[in-house]
């Protein structure tokens, strides 16, 4: 196919010698296999394996007893869901009796839910944003912990280890007690915290400075993830988000309003059972 | 003025380059392979921005496709000594009287996802090809209140393998309603963290995009 054999003409007569074989091995078949193989591969490989979105629930067998934890109704936040990809939301409780908050819709685009959140979770978002962008600038520090010997000291309590600019004053450094004084200066030093004296960390100083870049290690993405998750955590503002599903809403529904969570900062929110009364007002929204 | 004649050029062409390019091509497609798992569904995952990464090993799976119908997968773990899947099926055999054969249960460990009636799952194991296979995929009983294997796969699994973290992979249009019903019942198995196996879209937030006043 790629090759033509040219047949040698001329030199009639005279002493008939040997052919001349050519040294070229027709490559055609090989190739052929070779791009089939290609193929085959290609298609069956499984390049990257699944992102998983973790998500907890919490628990069921509550003791009926047990007061059950009350939300303060002006930083509720209800989303409720209905298909279609529309989003309805109301603050405050919707209580029979009572005149029915009003229910506004909305969508999961760039300016739709997205933009409601980020307003009522102005405060801890612009933080968060702050912190990671003092980071990834290098303007503040990560230390990076590098021993293995001191991993019961770090591995505390929820890893609330962290540096940051406004938390860095009750921070101090204290010598290494356990190491030799050759330790010191190598550079490693333990940070203490100045509230919670448990709470210590060894540090090395030694880390390279950190310059201006998109992508953190994995250890400096451990420590920024602990601390933004305390940030999470010591949130007292913040809205709370009550995330309900009607019978025609869509698992991806569920899913993007989650994903929206994640991407808003919000600190504390929940999937729950919606009510009779917001049924109701689902099927009196506009449409 | 005399024609310049072109000398004959042979048409051949060197292909050398070429197949050293395909077998490195190859090579890499080779060892890099990991195989793409057959499941028993096709499942459109959402989309979200975590990054996070599926466990290897130690995670069980349930796939609901667009209409509903669930399958359960389990793997054998880092330890295959355990013999995981095989002691799943055999406590299943033992709740609903039925007897596995050392065969059956050496397949059924090997086999992927199921979504298979306990009654007709020796016909499932024991068939070869993975068509005729796809026929007894019905998905697993959910909803019915006397028959709720679902629930005992999830039970003997959690017995089986502690560990196992649970990963839901369901297709976007699934009803949340169906998927809700998978999360109770993982609820009373003392489930009470998912994976929801999710598509990567990544989303730039920045302060800029606050706005001023809450929208109306």
């Amino acid at each position: 196919m790629a090759e033509i054999i040219q047949e040698e003409k001329g030199k009639k007569g005279g002493k008939r010698r040997p052919k001349k074989q050519s040294t070229r091995i027709d490559m055609t078949p090989m190739v052929d296999l070779m791009c089939l193989l290609i193929t085959f591969f290609m298609l069956t490989t499984a390049f990257s394996k699944p992102k998983v979105m973790i998500i907890t629930m919490p628990e069921k067998d509550t003791k009926q007893n047990e007061p059950q934890t009350k939300i303060p109704k002006e930083r509720t936040l209800n989303v409720l869901m209905t298909g279609n990809d529309k989003v309805y939301y109301y603050t405050g409780l919707a209580e029979a009796k009572q005149p029915l908050p009003y229910l506004a819709k909305s969508d999961f685009s760039k300016d739709g839910i997205r933009k409601v959140l980020l307003a009522k979770n102005k405060d801890l978002f612009t933080k968060i944003a702050n912190y990671r962008d003092s980071v990834t600038s290098g303007k503040l520090k990560i230390f990076v912990y590098i021993d293995d010997s001191l991993k019961p000291v770090f591995a505390r309590e929820g890893h609330r280890v962290f540096i940051s600019a406004d938390q860095g004053a009750s921070w101090t450094t204290i010598p290494n007690p356990n190491s030799n004084p050759e330790d010191n200066l190598i550079g490693r030093i333990i940070l203490q915290n100045a509230q919670n004296p448990e709470l210590a960390v060894l540090i090395n100083n030694k880390n390279k400075r950190i310059k201006k870049r998109d992508a953190l290690s994995s250890e400096e993405n451990f420590i920024v993830d602990g601390a933004i998750k305390s940030m999470k955590r010591d949130d007292k503002k913040g809205p709370i988000i009550l995330i309900k599903a009607d019978e025609k809403a869509k698992y991806k529904d569920v899913v993007n309003i989650i994903d929206e969570m994640a991407i808003c900062n919000i600190a504390s929110y929940a999937i729950v059972d919606i009510s009779p009364i917001e049924l109701e007002m689902l099927a009196n929204a506009p449409k | 003025m005399p024609k310049i004649k072109q000398p004959a050029k042979s048409p051949h062409i060197d292909m050398t380059p070429m197949v050293d390019l395909f077998s490195l091509l190859l090579t890499f497609f080779m060892l890099t392979a990991s195989f793409i798992p057959q499941e028993a569904a096709v499942v459109d995952t959402p989309y979200s921005i975590s990054e996070k990464q599926a466990p290897n090993h130690d995670l069980m799976t349930i796939i609901v496709d667009s209409v509903g119908r669930t399958f359960f997968n389990i793997d054998n773990g880092n330890d295959t000594t355990r013999h995981i899947r095989a002691n799943i099926l055999q406590d299943m055999g033992a709740k609903y009287n039925i007897k596995f054969t050392k065969k059956e249960l050496a397949d059924f460990s090997k086999l992927g996802s199921f979504g298979t009636h306990i009654d007709s799952i020796k016909l499932w194991i024991n068939t070869t090809t993975s068509a005729a296979r796809q026929k007894y995929q019905t998905g697993l009983p959910l909803y019915d209140s006397t028959n709720n294997e679902f629930k005992y796969w999830i039970y003997y699994a959690r017995l089986r393998n502690g560990e196992a973290e649970v990963a839901i992979k369901a297709d976007g249009n699934t009803d949340y309603k169906k998927v809700k019903k998978i999360i109770d019942i993982l609820q009373e198995n003392k489930v009470n963290k998912f994976n929801l196996v999710t598509n990567l879209h990544k989303q730039e937030v920045t302060l800029k995009d606050i706005p001023k006043d809450v929208p109306k």
